[in-house]
């Protein structure tokens, strides 16, 4: 109970430090932190293999693309413009509303649930292969779809990035007088 | 007693910080890390339930969603960066030219 | 058997120690043997054979003026080098060092993890976090070209490293490093089965752990040591300490997955009985041979150019690495 409650207070204080640290990079390593932290979650509940996974794919990969655009285009801190004011209102009440729902469907839930201790064998210690098995029988489709998916995602990002490359090389190339 | 509430719980906020992250920022890189914030929320919830059900489903809806998160974030980037060149910027201000 | 939380805490103490104590003598065995190899004598002044050297430096290192860039974003100039030391040592723990219990009746590992092999993988990609915060943080140049050069080489190297033991994971059927060890005194040793995925593992480690050819990020001649420069003292002695400890991650990673881990040759318990069982000592002995080729490379080979190390890493070692598992895969699907 108490590593949970300092592990949701820790990934709380990530993630408010992600929506309010003015400057980018420092704002990524909040979400770092944040991304850290629930993988110690995972950690807690057995989810081992996941817990490996979000570190290498989420913290290794995802964020350091982030910094990787963050220092590319230097962006600075952002300052609230007047004429978005009224969208920082709108956004505590909506979030305001969502937590509040969200929680009291949460808390009010008549069902008992088993806790993590009834845990079968096949799950305890991270449970890659009961992991691999459901992945590669049930869910086999969905597995190639996520595999297409990611590739259909390198070539449009590779192909929206590419195109400045030529323009750039068709620009010399006019400024050269070729 | 830690009990499957708390997980939802713990999810429930970081959805509502992720919310306000996604509404209020204006650079648009927050944004994508606001998107991350609501992704991980989900991934409380998804890993929490699976564990308390017992079953590895769950943790496979998880990979799906950090692989669906990877290719989004590759994508998100890649099109932040085309922004940055045409406008010299990389906030939504810009975007609005698209209702134009 | 489980050790207790107590143990295990002291048991990783004693590893960061070791390790650190590691590094110290790494260091000065590196420059002796380059200076060997370069036909000069390398630092013998302190103490003999030079054997001082390490206490010299570290009291250099801790007495010098430790410069803060007036520039710099202080939180993070001063966060990346312990990110950087932390999870280098932090990667060493799942590695196995002996039969269970062999340590002083506890187990010579700090935890036996299920998913080890991806632990280790964990622990070194955030590695990178270190140098590319140490460049950014720096509001240097030459500093943010060295990090970017670095985490791009990192994660593309990532991705040889894991395409690399795919098959191994496919032939052992477990993620655990010291079933694999298991599996190797059972059957044939990994490198044996997996030949071309050893190469291709050996040389994105190298590059992994950022030495000579592909220590880019550095690269004293063009970028002044890259991500480093603004670092001095202690800072930059942190920095040094997480490239060697990284250096002996690696060596004792290979030896774990690919050579038979702690385990020694089998042949010798005709000789001592049971000596292919001792604990640490085989395990130790296959480091230094790889960390010797990690010194033996870097005074024999040239630093790569950039764009030939990309291309080198995206179209022929991924490449190589990806075909090493499909045949595995295939071979295991269709032939046995």
């Amino acid at each position: 109970m108490l590593t949970f409650v300092v592990l949701s207070v820790l990934m709380i204080v990530g993630a408010v430090g992600v929506i309010t640290l003015k400057q980018p990079v420092h704002a990524a390593l909040s979400l770092v932190a944040t991304l850290l932290t629930l993988a110690v979650t995972y950690v807690t509940l057995q989810a081992h293999f996941l817990a490996a996974i979000q570190v290498i794919v989420y913290a290794g990969a995802i964020m350091v693309l982030f910094l990787f655009v963050i220092m590319l285009l230097n962006i600075q801190g952002d300052q609230p413009q007047p004429h978005f004011r009224w969208m920082q209102i709108v956004a505590y009440l909506t979030a305001l509303l969502a937590a509040g729902a969200i929680a009291a469907t949460a808390f009010l839930s008549p069902r008992e649930l088993p806790n993590a201790e009834l845990m079968s064998e096949a799950l305890a210690g991270g449970g890659a292969a009961a992991i691999g098995e459901a992945l590669f029988n049930d869910f086999v489709l969905a597995f190639q779809l996520v595999g297409v998916l990611l590739l259909t995602g390198i070539i449009g990002a590779v192909s929206l990035v590419q195109r400045k490359a030529t323009q750039t090389a068709k620009d010399e190339r006019e400024l050269s007088g070729v | 007693m830690l009990t499957l509430n708390h997980f939802l719980a713990l999810g429930a906020i970081l959805f509502a910080i992720g919310l306000y992250g996604l509404l209020s920022r204006r650079n648009l890189v927050a944004i994508l890390m606001s998107v991350e914030i609501l992704l991980n929320a989900i991934l409380v919830n998804v890993v929490a339930i699976a564990r308390f059900n017992d079953q590895a489903q769950g943790d496979v809806f998880a990979l799906f969603i950090i692989a669906i998160a990877a290719a989004e974030v590759a994508v998100g980037l890649a099109l932040f960066l085309n922004v940055f060149r045409l406008n010299g910027v990389a906030t939504v201000d810009p975007l609005r030219r698209m209702k134009e | 058997m489980i050790d207790s939380l107590l143990i295990t805490f002291l048991k990783a103490l004693l590893l960061v120690l070791v390790l650190l104590g590691a590094f110290a003598y790494m260091t000065l065995i590196e420059r002796r043997l380059l200076g060997r190899m370069q036909h000069r004598f390398g630092p013998n002044r302190v103490g003999p054979f030079g054997l001082l050297q390490p206490i010299a430096d570290a009291i250099k290192s801790v007495f010098k003026e430790d410069i803060v860039v007036s520039a710099a974003d202080k939180f993070v100039y001063f966060l990346a080098p312990f990110i950087s030391i932390t999870f280098a040592l932090s990667a060493f723990g799942a590695i196995p060092a002996g039969p269970a219990g062999s340590f002083f009746g506890f187990n010579p590992w700090i935890v036996d993890l299920d998913i080890g092999l991806l632990y280790v993988f964990a622990a070194t990609s955030m590695g990178v976090y270190g140098v590319f915060l140490a460049g950014w943080a720096s509001n240097s140049k030459y500093s943010l070209l060295g990090s970017l050069r670095s985490s791009a080489q990192m994660i593309s190297y990532e991705m040889g490293l894991g395409l690399s033991v795919l098959g191994l994971i496919m032939i052992t059927g477990t993620l655990n490093l010291r079933e694999i060890v298991d599996y190797q005194s059972g059957a044939y040793l990994l490198i044996l089965l997996q030949p071309v995925a050893f190469v291709t593992f050996l040389i994105s480690a190298i590059a992994e752990v950022n030495r000579t050819p592909f220590d880019l990020p550095e690269a004293e001649q063009e970028i002044v040591a890259g991500y480093l420069t603004e670092y001095s003292s202690i800072k930059w002695a942190l920095f040094q300490m997480a490239e060697y400890v990284n250096m002996m991650t690696g060596a004792a990673f290979i030896s774990t997955l690919f050579l038979g881990g702690w385990r020694g040759p089998r042949f010798l318990d005709a000789v001592v009985p049971g000596i292919s069982e001792w604990p640490f000592i085989w395990l130790i002995l296959k480091m230094a041979i790889f960390m010797f080729l990690f010194i033996w490379l870097r005074a024999t080979l040239p630093r790569l150019r950039y764009d030939q190390l990309m291309r080198f890493g995206w179209i022929w070692l991924f490449e190589l690495a990806m075909l090493s598992a499909i045949v595995t895969g295939a071979v295991i699907a269709f032939v046995l």
